[in-house]
């Protein structure tokens, strides 16, 4: 078999889908916009592949207040991106799955797919990290969890295993006074993949910041959460120096590889500049949100 | 293994038969006789082969026909109603804004969905809607005026 | 001349509705009955011997019905200017991305299947990767069998250089550059590097041929030259022309890419294996491999000039990378080599142009094949001798621009030159004069400090006219990536280039009906430039009817006269003028009708604002007339035709780039460009304005983002998501000026426009990423990355103040001889 050749299967059940998945082990088609084109490609020829796309409950993105977002599998960027409570929330995640290649793209593509194809680029997957989000893997035995960076293993590979389904991602209800931003540096505009892009995540009380947490997209072989950098703002009050010298110090932590897209050297150059506008974005929007009270 | 489908493209239902790794581009084309959906990249990156799914700009490149199925499908040819042309293919045509033509489906219907969402865009937000259209011919100059022509007589002042 | 053409109205094209509703029809759009789909199998290597192809199992799938290789076909090469190019590698494959096997099969995938099932064992031998290590005496030789090629265009042969990778070897000069460069105060030298881009068209090449008994070979295509292409199948083949019918409709997108043969033979050889159609798409990735994209190029560059800034003397060593065949071209030498000294005047000047064979892509006539390359070289080198002697680049170009009347600096004697008035409008039109100088904010009014007077230019004198289109909202947007928050610096920076009116020899029909309407039938072909609108127009002012009662048909080369083809900025110019003389023949022939009714002499007979007169009182309409004729009526057929072999006509472009840098990250974004045309006349302003919008986001591309890198000859980019072309919103502003009044060869004094717009952009935004950073950038594209890498060079370094005094040391006479030849990169 070869190209875009194969037998499509179109559960109407996760416990459908899971069935098919002990019989085979199947790709699993959310959005189209990844597994489409590693077949188009020749990266890969499935003789079958498992379309989630009949699954009612894997459209869901919902809100609880005290808990926090649930985005189901099949949850496109667009609608992540458009949400009035993910834009007041999470504005990190809102910013990167507006940033997600096309309007076309992001009509197509779901979040959960983005994160399953594990590029160390995706933009949600650093918004994520940073959110402290979780993975809901539904399997034959039930449901297990876990959070994001035990999730991703390397470049194109994550743990989930043979006849699992993820069927969400859900962020915890951040606390009040918390911001987040996403930062994203490519060649161009739109249909880009970034060469380096930077997340953060902060509370602000009483003067400084806490809980704290930074991850970089396109530097490593996975999306790269860096608790070290995070600790060291942590409980501050930020200025510029400290900044870049969380810069410094994230772009240390950082793996980049050589690409046709960038070098290593300059990738690392970059996530030094991209933590210190996050923290100066986070600082202009604390002071904006004061203004207003 | 062949599939019949049922796809309901510009206001009707179609029946098709076709292999299920169909893609909706292919099916339009080569099924349906639907030739003004273009092929370009096919991978998605140049937004040729874009049409409306319930409202919304998709690559039908990276859409199984099997997926559309169920949904509204509307492709260049489904926008004139009753010999009336739309007006942003009025404005295009006006404003200069068609060189080869091969985008102009795709970046017609990507503006379409733009207006009948935000019936007043600023340039900005008119570029970054069509920021999933390629344009190799026009810089997008005039294309951008030919939206806002199209919005200015759309949303009703003279 | 008509009021609706001196008033520059729009002409809507007529097909333009097909487009906006999905009804036109491209070429993929149609297919034959029982067509077979064609693939093509291709090197992965750069340069291998091919040992032995195994196909036994791709011919033995289920729904393959032809499987060749070079065994299976004659050993003929192909090509424009020199037949160098195998259909299927033989022996050897020369570049990473050549055809090595062709299969056709009842669909894409079985196809795909076949090549899958193809074994090649090839033996890698030595990449020559670099065009200069090509050149050198040594160097292996790629086509050693060079003298039995089939030469179309004759080559400068100079002895030796058979045996070496030089594809063709040509010189120019006025003066003797010796003497100029000894009466320089100052000599300066630059290496500029350009990188291989496609010319970027959405629709990939197709290509469907159908062989048979009685039918001879009938090709349906995208190809912008359907006549130059019916005449090289001919030759491939050993058919006679009139065997051959090659089928043609609207072409998405072409800018130079769809004029040289690509599929058609090895469809046509699948097809009489198979006894089928065959047809071939390319698929995006097989176009960024194995097109014919832009030639990559090194370009040096010496200039010696006075103190107080004109130019004596200009030597420049320009090298085109030709890539594994040059055969997509005319000449292997493509037309830019000319432009490498400018629209300046310099007495004294050598080029030595080159085109050399590589390990690569081969390489084709992308937008004004040459130029952009060139004047990148000639433009950023401009700026950079204009600080060497402490002129404002405005005031430098000034000095040193041709006057009219002058010759060229490469011996040409341009019928009127007015690069001075091209050059003055754009500054005028654009920020130049009030943000010129570094420091200064971007506020209007502003008048320029440091001493330097901020100068005037003159008003456009009364006999030129001046078309404007101003583009978007033309307030400089917001920063860069919506949620970053750096430091932006502005630059702004100019660029005055020119280029030829295109020649050729087409072809025209006007025939007039029986109602006194009329057809325009010509092979004109039409890649999105409005062609049949233009001439359609031309004929209905010649004729003196209303546009819409003149159509146009064409669309086959066995129907349609001989065209040149769409390309080469020559269709206004040629194949207008064929269509002219073609209207005033078929005019000339009712007016026989009219005279023969009025009974009145052919000097006798009047014929203004749609209405034959004669002086005895008779008047009637070409309807009328036409009606009153009998049997005459139905015979009335023009016919045109026009070779232009050589010409004097040139257009200027001069072009201001505003960019704002990011010296954080290094990203330039190019805020609006303010571009001048010099157009003779333009018979549809903004039809014409509208090339000018597209090729200056081409130019973009081409400066800051575009490139097919490869690396020991491996292609580093395969797909469209890394081929960054602009999207919408890294589109800039453009506002186009078009500068009427002095005339070309064309219908009415127009000159061209399809490649004038490009090639003064890149070289533009360098010169404005100089002002606005500090740093200059010799190699193309100029990515954020080079420009952060230059930027942190400048901070760190020390010897930057040294480099200027070495600068003036160097340039005193007498020293001339030896710190001259040493590069200066800023």
């Amino acid at each position: 078999m070869t190209g875009m050749r194969f037998k499509l299967l179109e559960p109407s059940t996760i416990d459908e889908a899971l069935d098919f998945l002990a019989a085979a082990d199947v790709p699993i088609l959310a959005g189209g916009t990844d597994l489409l084109l590693k077949i188009k490609r020749g990266l890969i020829w499935p003789e079958a592949i498992l379309s989630l796309h009949r699954i009612p409950s894997l459209y869901c993105l919902s809100y609880e207040e005290g808990t926090g977002l649930s985005i189901g599998a099949l949850v496109t960027h667009v609608r992540v991106a458009q949400s009035p409570i993910v834009k007041e929330k999470f504005p990190a995640l809102a910013q990167a799955c507006a940033l997600v290649g096309s309007p076309q793209i992001r009509n197509l593509g779901t979040v959960v797919g983005n994160l399953a194809n594990a590029s160390p680029a995706a933009d949600s997957a650093s918004a994520l990290l940073a959110l402290g989000a979780q993975v809901i893997v539904r399997n034959s035995s039930g449901v297990r969890q876990m959070s994001l960076p035990d999730f991703f293993l390397g470049p194109g590979k994550t743990s989930i295993r043979h006849g699992e389904i993820i069927e969400a991602i859900t962020v915890p209800e951040p606390l009040a006074g918390t911001a987040s931003v996403y930062l994203k540096l490519g060649r161009r505009q739109a249909l880009e993949i970034s060469i380096c892009a930077a997340a953060l995540s902060a509370r602000r009380v009483q003067g400084h910041w806490q809980d704290v947490k930074l991850a970089l997209g396109a530097v490593a072989p996975t999306p790269l959460l860096l608790p070290e950098t995070a600790s060291y703002l942590e409980g501050k009050e930020w200025t510029s120096e400290m900044l870049e010298q969380a810069g410094r110090s994230a772009a240390a932590l950082s793996r980049p590889l050589d690409d046709q897209r960038a070098s290593a050297e300059y990738r690392r150059e970059m996530a030094e500049v991209l933590v210190k506008r996050c923290g100066l974005a986070l600082i202009e929007s604390a002071a904006g949100r004061n203004a207003h009270e | 293994m062949n599939k019949t489908l049922i796809l309901h493209v510009n206001g009707h239902d179609r029946r098709v038969v076709c292999e299920e790794g169909k893609t909706l581009l292919e099916v339009l084309r080569d099924h349906l006789g639907l030739k003004g959906t273009k092929k370009g990249c096919d991978e998605g990156d140049c937004g040729a082969c874009t049409v409306l799914m319930d409202g919304q700009p998709v690559n039908s490149c990276l859409v199984l026909a099997a997926r559309a199925e169920g949904h509204e499908i509307i492709t260049i040819e489904g926008l004139e109603q009753k010999g009336q042309l739309h007006p942003l293919q009025e404005a295009f045509v006006e404003e200069g804004a068609v060189q080869c033509g091969y985008c102009t489906p795709g970046m017609v219907l990507s503006a379409k969905a733009l207006l009948d969402l935000n019936p007043s865009p600023d340039e900005e937000e008119i570029r970054h809607a069509l920021s999933g259209n390629l344009c190799r011919c026009t810089g997008y100059v005039r294309i951008v005026k030919a939206v806002q022509t199209a919005a200015e007589r759309m949303h009703g002042q003279g | 001349m008509s009021a609706e053409m001196r008033n520059g109205a729009t002409l809507i094209r007529r097909e333009t509705w097909e487009k906006v509703t999905g009804e036109a029809v491209f070429a993929a759009d149609f297919e034959l009955p029982q067509h077979l789909e064609g693939k093509v199998l291709r090197s992965p290597y750069p340069h291998a011997r091919i040992v032995r192809i195994d196909t036994v199992k791709a011919r033995q799938l289920r729904g393959v019905h032809a499987v060749i290789t070079a065994d299976d076909i004659p050993n003929v090469r192909f090509g424009n200017g020199v037949a160098d190019q195998p259909v299927l590698a033989r022996g050897r494959v020369l570049f990473a991305g050549e055809k090595v096997a062709a299969v056709a099969a009842v669909d894409e995938d079985t196809a795909l299947e076949a090549l899958s099932l193809i074994t090649v064992e090839y033996e890698e031998l030595p990449v020559l990767a670099d065009p200069l290590a090509a050149m050198r005496e040594g160097a292996q030789v790629l086509h050693p069998e060079r003298r039995n090629y089939r030469h179309n265009r004759v080559l400068e042969k100079i002895p030796g250089l058979e045996m070496m990778n030089i594809g063709d070897h040509a010189r120019y000069g006025i003066g003797d550059v010796e003497e100029g460069m000894a009466e320089a105060n100052i000599i300066l030298e630059h290496t500029f590097r350009t990188q291989t881009v496609h010319q970027g068209y959405l629709e990939p090449h197709f290509t469907l041929v159908q062989t048979g008994r009685d039918k001879g070979v009938r090709v349906w295509t995208n190809n912008k030259a359907p006549f130059q292409l019916r005449g090289e199948l001919a030759k491939v083949l050993g058919l006679p022309v009139t065997d051959i019918e090659v089928n043609y409709g609207f072409i998405g997108g072409d800018f130079g890419g769809k004029g040289a043969v690509m599929d058609e033979p090895v469809c046509y050889y699948l097809s009489k294996a198979s006894g089928r159609p065959v047809q071939m798409v390319m698929t995006a990735r097989e176009e960024l491999l194995a097109a014919n994209p832009r030639h990559a190029t090194v370009i040096t560059l010496k200039s010696g000039l006075k103190h107080d800034g004109r130019l004596l003397a200009r030597q420049a060593t320009v090298v085109f990378e030709s890539g594994a065949y040059a055969g997509a071209n005319s000449h292997p030498l493509v037309g830019g080599l000319r432009r490498a000294l400018g629209a300046y005047r310099i007495p004294h000047t050598l080029i030595d142009g080159y085109a050399v064979y590589t390990n690569s892509v081969p390489a084709g006539h992308c937008r004004a094949p040459g130029d952009p390359q060139v004047f990148f070289a000639v433009e950023s080198h401009t700026d950079l001798l204009a600080e060497a002697v402490g002129l404002d680049p405005y005031e430098f170009r000034r000095l040193n621009v041709l006057r009219p009347g002058e010759l060229s600096p490469s011996g040409l004697k341009w019928a009127g030159i007015n690069a001075l008035e091209t050059l003055d409008l754009a500054v005028e039109r654009s920020e130049w004069g009030r943000t010129k100088n570094r420091g200064e904010k971007e506020e209007k009014g502003q008048k320029g400090q440091k001493g330097q007077e901020t100068t005037v230019p003159p008003a456009i004198s009364s006999d030129h006219r001046e078309i404007e289109y101003i583009s978007g909202k033309n307030k400089l947007p917001e920063a860069n990536w919506k949620t970053s928050l750096g430091t932006y610096q502005y630059g702004i920076g100019m660029a005055l280039t020119e280029r030829a009116t295109g020649l050729g020899g087409s072809a025209a029909v006007v025939a007039i009906h029986t109602d006194g309407s009329a057809t325009v039938i010509s092979g004109a072909t039409d890649p999105g430039t409005g062609s049949q609108t233009i001439l359609r127009h031309i004929a209905a002012q010649e004729l003196g009817l209303p546009l819409a009662k003149i159509s146009f048909r064409g669309g086959n080369t066995g129907m349609a006269p001989y065209d040149n083809g769409s390309g080469s900025s020559r269709v206004t110019h040629v194949t207008g003028q064929a269509v002219r003389l073609a209207a005033q023949d078929a005019l000339n022939q009712v007016r026989e009708l009219a005279c023969a009714q009025f009974g009145c002499t052919q000097g006798e007979l009047s014929y203004d604002h749609g209405l034959f007169k004669s002086p005895q009182g008779n008047s009637g309409t070409m309807a009328q007339i036409m009606a009153g004729s009998g049997r005459s009526k139905n015979i009335i057929l023009g016919r045109g035709g026009y070779a232009a072999e050589k010409g004097e006509s040139t257009c200027f472009s001069a072009q201001v780039a505003e960019v704002l840098v990011d010296t954080d990250t290094g990203q330039v974004r190019v805020l609006r460009v303010t571009a001048v045309n010099d157009i003779g006349q333009a018979l549809n302003p903004a039809a014409v304005q509208a090339q000018v919008e597209g090729a200056v986001v081409q130019g973009m591309g081409f400066a800051l983002n575009e490139e097919l890198p490869r690396v020991n000859g491996r292609p580093q980019v395969q797909s469209l998501a890394d081929y960054k072309m602009a999207t919408a919103p890294d589109a800039p502003s453009v506002n186009s000026y078009l500068l009427e009044g002095s005339p070309g060869p064309g219908p009415f004094g127009s000159k061209a426009i399809g490649e004038q717009g490009i090639a003064a952009t890149a070289p533009a935004i360098a010169n404005a990423i100089y002002h606005a950073a500090g740093v200059r950038i010799f190699d193309l594209p100029i990515t954020a990355e080079k420009v952060k890498k230059a930027l942190d060079e400048k901070r760190t370094r020390k010897v930057g103040r040294e480099r200027g005094e070495e600068k003036g040391q160097a340039g005193e006479k007498g020293q001339a001889g030896e710190k001259a030849g040493d590069r200066h990169e800023i």
